[in-house]
């Protein structure tokens, strides 16, 4: 009898198991998750180690001419064929880019929409409820340093059909690096914007409200210079959006700006450094632990604006993680010389997320230089740094993406070649793997 | 009996010995443990040969606390940050942490992230040294900086009541008013601070920007002129500055020459420059940035003579050329740039700086022949090169190669978005070539960005004008009379509403079309601008006409035999044969 007892117990002790673990791989698994035939969510575990041989890359879109500025990339299913589509950001050809998946594994890419200047950030979304998904484009007017108000917010408004007008929301503002389109209140019906303005010795957040016909009204958050990012996400929980912002320039600091669902926010520092030279350089919003509560993942490695760029000691991946209640605890996730790009994904299919960064600012003279870096998650998050690649160099953006909907993931990488040597250039990367 | 003395005697003598070894492995046990390796590959010999006397000094120093502190200092210099904490580790037990101590500890805390540690630390080295204010004004950023905003508040208050209007202090406060919403509050802090302190250039740029978001233009762009300056300097932190003695990180030192430089502390910069000079005396790097900062100063001579030393160290051509023919350039010296450009470029011939400097001393020398061939090879490798390609254009035009000209100008178009004179080049050549569609948009952008009042804004907009006017016609003739409208006609109006030609090539264009309704109205424009026109009013008439209102027609023809010169017999002849009621179908032709 105790016998009998013991086994069932045991067996349900391992179904109640599998299905915790069943459980957390398949609702848990953020962007790496795909659906199955009967909307079931799929993951192939992959056996083979993180390293060098993980991914296989090959270039995707238009060949290499000259030095590429490829400031964004974003990863969505553009013309709502299946296929996942890579949509580029081209600081130098001043254009917006859609490298179409046209049947699986087969890409082309074609200009859309007119000549945007300096495009910095995309987003995709249905801005204006037709169906359609639009593309919102943060433009810096220019890539490089300059004060002067020549920034903008353009949305490519999709007819339906694949073609895409510009459409400018804002201009003549201090250079935009960042727009997100986001339901920033209980009451917004269309989504509402959050816009980060670099600028350079002036700059500013914005919320701009969607106030219908077009119409946005604008509301400042912040009055500093130098936001890179500033992603949307419930960081308390409540229901309400909040905005978390990476801030360079002087200060380096990580805002929270909490929402009380009525339009207020309230600005927090969350994080930062006194080092002037600390150079943050990306940042994003995932739940890396899987308790339910939106973590934030930032880097420090840029080397811009600098007579001798390149690596520094202090460059690296770090975590903030979310205690609940405005409180976050700082980890360092591991070092990587001129890291830019963090996010957090589950490579293997472990159901835990690992963190994937690029680097942009290394020493391209030293051959063992690291331009692609996984910290593998061993699901007690303790991360592991694996080198995932040393070329192409001058990474500055990593997507990641089940694009073939196999179950497992694929990276896109795009490059900025700012100062040489320029041997292992790429413009845009696709990471399939080797097995 | 002897023999029992001697080996009591061995005996003895053996404990004794077995008692002093003891004692000195006791004893070694018992001495510290120094972290870190005794040498680090990579890092200079000279690090490595500080690191051992320094370990040796420890050591021979029965761990005095000092040499202990040498020896954190050196790897803490040299960011091996976890062999300095363990190393502080080690004094602690030695010695009570002095202000020093947990000054430099804050800073280790604050390399690892932990902001929390960090201000515990600084409040340590304040109860020691509570007048040493860069600690202070780091304790009120690590706070304000890990989400501790009113205790941050306090801490600059403090600072302030010690040492009123502190700057640092006064511009964090402004900062924290304005993300409590507390605007005036803010400003006034921030007015008082640039009044009492000019060179506090953030204070102005985050005035301008608040100035800006509540509308107030005049005084946000007076900021803004303000704030371009040069960076506001750093308060002094000799306990820091005294740390970076101990670096032999040649990356590291040149980065705080910059960081100082930037902010025009040249005396805080230049001994960065002598330290690195003195740990790598054949680095060229000294002389490059020697030559960097007499050229941000345009003492062009001595930067070229830097630059030339640098050179003779065998510093890499390929960084130092850019600059010695800027130098060279800006002297007027632009034989010797050649004689040394022509140099490199024979050594490094595919080099793309060595070909773009080369390129640029051509260009000043009217080689046009070199220029092209080396602009030409730089294009080939780097085609989105910005003073290459307007260097080519420049060349391809004059020489009347307009086609390949346009190539270089289109690039120059994409890539920067306020270049109006290579817009204004580019719509020239669409025009020239009877491409009007294609020269709107550069023309249009090149109207856009340039000013108003300027001279070339009239010879641009007459180019666009021109272009739309074209465009309309040929879209007219494919019989797409709602684009020749709508796209350029209008567009032309638009752009110069008292000029009648648009408006005539949009009648004529409705007319035949049969669009009487908006011919007639584009007359009827006409009419106001030139009321004394006959041509007008006739065409207006027979517009009128075709569209069914004979007796507006008639009323038109009348006006414009009114207004037809006695002598102007063919038009006399064509408005009575109309009013005579003799019209037919070719009348209107």
């Amino acid at each position: 009898m105790k016998r009998k007892s013991v086994i069932v117990g045991a067996v349900a002790l391992v179904a109640v198991g599998a299905w915790l673990t069943y459980s957390r791989t398949a609702h848990k698994g953020g962007p790496s998750a795909t659906a199955g035939p009967a909307g079931q969510v799929r993951r192939v575990r992959q056996t083979q180690p993180l390293d060098e041989d993980y991914f296989r890359p090959h270039p995707i879109g238009r060949p290499l001419e000259g030095l590429p500025w490829i400031t964004d990339l974003l990863i969505c299913d553009l013309d709502q064929d299946g296929l996942k589509d890579v949509l580029v950001a081209d600081g130098r050809l001043n254009k917006v880019t859609w490298i179409r998946q046209v049947s699986p594994g087969k890409f082309e890419e074609q200009d859309i929409g007119g000549p945007i200047q300096g495009p910095a950030h995309l987003e995709a979304a249905d801005l204006r409820g037709t169906g359609h998904l639009d593309v919102l484009v943060a433009s810096m007017g220019i890539i490089f340093p300059d004060n002067d108000k020549i920034g903008s917010v353009v949305i490519l408004e999709n007819d339906g059909k694949n073609h895409f007008t510009n459409h400018v929301l804002l201009d003549k503002v201090a250079r935009v690096t960042y727009v997100q389109a986001a339901r920033l209140t209980k009451h917004s019906v269309l989504p509402d914007l959050v816009v980060g303005q670099f600028g350079y010795l002036e700059g500013e957040i914005r919320w701009m409200e969607n106030m219908g016909n077009g119409t946005y009204k604008s509301h400042q958050l912040l009055d500093l210079p130098g936001t890179i990012h500033a992603p949307v996400a419930d960081m308390h929980g409540d229901g309400n959006m909040d905005i978390v912002a990476l801030v360079s320039k002087k200060v380096e600091e990580v805002h929270m700006f909490t929402g009380d669902g009525q339009g207020n926010f309230r600005d927090q520092v969350i994080h930062g450094s006194t080092n002037q030279d600390y150079g943050s350089s990306g940042l994003t919003i995932a739940d890396v632990n899987q308790d339910g509560r939106p973590d934030v993942i930032f880097t420090n490695g840029d080397g811009f604006s600098y007579a001798t760029p390149g690596p520094r000691p202090w460059h690296g991946v770090h975590w903030l993680e979310n205690m609940g209640g405005g409180k976050f605890t700082y980890h360092k996730v591991g070092d990587f010389s001129g890291a830019f790009s963090p996010i957090a994904v589950d490579l293997r299919g472990s159901g835990h997320m690992d963190i994937v960064a690029t680097s942009c600012f290394n020493d391209w003279n030293d051959k063992d230089a690291v331009s692609l870096m996984a910290f593998e998650n061993d699901g007690h998050e303790h991360f592991t740094p694996r080198i995932l690649a040393r070329a192409p160099t001058h990474l500055v953006v990593v997507k990641a993406a089940d694009m073939f909907n196999d179950g497992r993931i694929e990276l896109v990488t795009g490059s900025f070649a700012f100062y040489p040597p320029y041997n292992h250039v790429s413009r845009v990367t696709l990471w399939e793997h080797n097995e | 009996m002897g023999h029992r003395n001697v080996r009591w005697g061995l005996v003895v003598a053996g404990c004794i010995l077995a008692a002093a070894a003891g004692l000195v492995l006791v004893r070694k046990a018992a001495a510290p443990r120094l972290p870190g390796l005794s040498s680090y590959g990579g890092r200079p010999a000279a690090f490595n040969e500080a690191l051992e006397a320094a370990r040796d000094k420890v050591r021979r120093g029965d761990y005095d606390a000092e040499d202990l502190r040498s020896l954190a200092h050196l790897f803490q210099a040299n960011r091996l940050d976890d062999e300095a904490l363990a190393t502080y580790g080690v004094v602690s037990k030695r010695a009570p942490l002095n202000a020093h101590d947990h000054y430099y500890l804050s800073e280790l805390a604050q390399m690892r992230g932990d902001l929390s540690g960090a201000a515990k630390e600084l409040r340590s080295a304040i109860e020691a040294e509570p007048g040493y204010l860069p600690a202070r004004l780091t304790l009120g950023a690590m706070l304000l900086k890990s989400g501790q905003t009113d205790d941050a508040q306090k801490e600059y208050a403090a600072i302030l009541s010690t040492d009123p209007g502190q700057p640092q202090a006064t511009f964090t406060l402004a900062r924290i008013d304005l993300m409590q919403g507390k605007d005036d509050l803010a400003i006034a802090r921030l007015e008082a601070l640039i009044a009492s302190h000019p060179d506090m250039t953030s204070a102005a740029g985050l005035l301008a920007q608040v100035f800006d978001r509540r509308g107030d233009d005049k005084r946000a762009s007076a900021l803004r002129q303000w704030s371009r300056q040069k960076p506001e300097p750093e308060p002094v932190d000799p306990w820091m500055d005294s740390l970076m003695g101990d670096c032999y990180d040649t990356v590291l030192l040149g980065l705080k020459f910059e960081e100082y430089f930037a902010m025009g502390q040249i005396t805080r910069a230049l001994p960065f420059i002598d330290r690195i000079e003195e740990l790598d005396p054949k680095s060229p790097v000294p002389e490059l940035l020697r030559g960097w900062e007499q050229s941000s100063n345009h003492h062009e001579e001595e930067a070229v003579a830097e630059y030339e030393k640098a050179l003779a160290k065998g510093a890499d051509p390929e960084k130092i050329c850019p600059y010695i023919v800027k130098s060279l350039v800006a002297l007027k010296r632009i034989d010797d740039a050649e004689r040394l450009m022509a140099e490199f470029y024979a050594k490094k011939p595919d080099s793309i700086p060595i070909l773009e400097a080369y390129a640029t001393v051509a260009v000043l020398r009217d080689d046009t022949r070199t220029a092209r061939m080396l602009l030409a090879k730089v294009l080939e490798k780097e085609p989105y090169l910005n003073s290459a390609n307007l260097n080519m254009a420049k060349i391809l035009w004059s020489a009347g190669e307009r086609d390949a000209a346009a190539v270089c100008l289109e690039r120059l178009v994409e890539m920067n978005p306020a270049d109006v004179a290579s817009r204004a080049l580019l719509g020239q050549y669409f025009l020239g070539n009877s491409e009007p569609g294609s020269a709107i948009v550069p023309l249009e952008q090149a109207v856009a960005l340039e000013n108003a009042q300027s001279p070339r804004y009239k010879s641009l907009t007459a180019m666009l004008y021109t272009a739309y006017l074209l465009a309309g016609n040929a879209e007219s003739d494919r019989g797409h009379i709602a684009d020749a409208v709508g796209k350029f006609y209008d567009k032309a109006i638009k752009l110069a509403p008292d000029d009648a030609t648009a408006y005539a090539s949009k009648a004529v264009a409705c007319a035949q079309h049969k669009e009487f309704r908006s011919a007639a109205d584009a007359l009827e424009t006409m009419t106001s601008l030139q009321p004394r026109n006959p041509t007008i009013y006739l065409s207006l008439g027979d517009v009128l006409y075709q569209e069914g209102y004979s007796e507006q027609a008639r009323r038109n023809w009348q006006r414009a035999l009114s207004l037809a010169p006695d002598g102007s017999t063919e038009l006399r002849n064509a408005i009575g044969e109309r009013l005579s009621g003799n019209i037919t179908a070719d009348t209107f032709r």
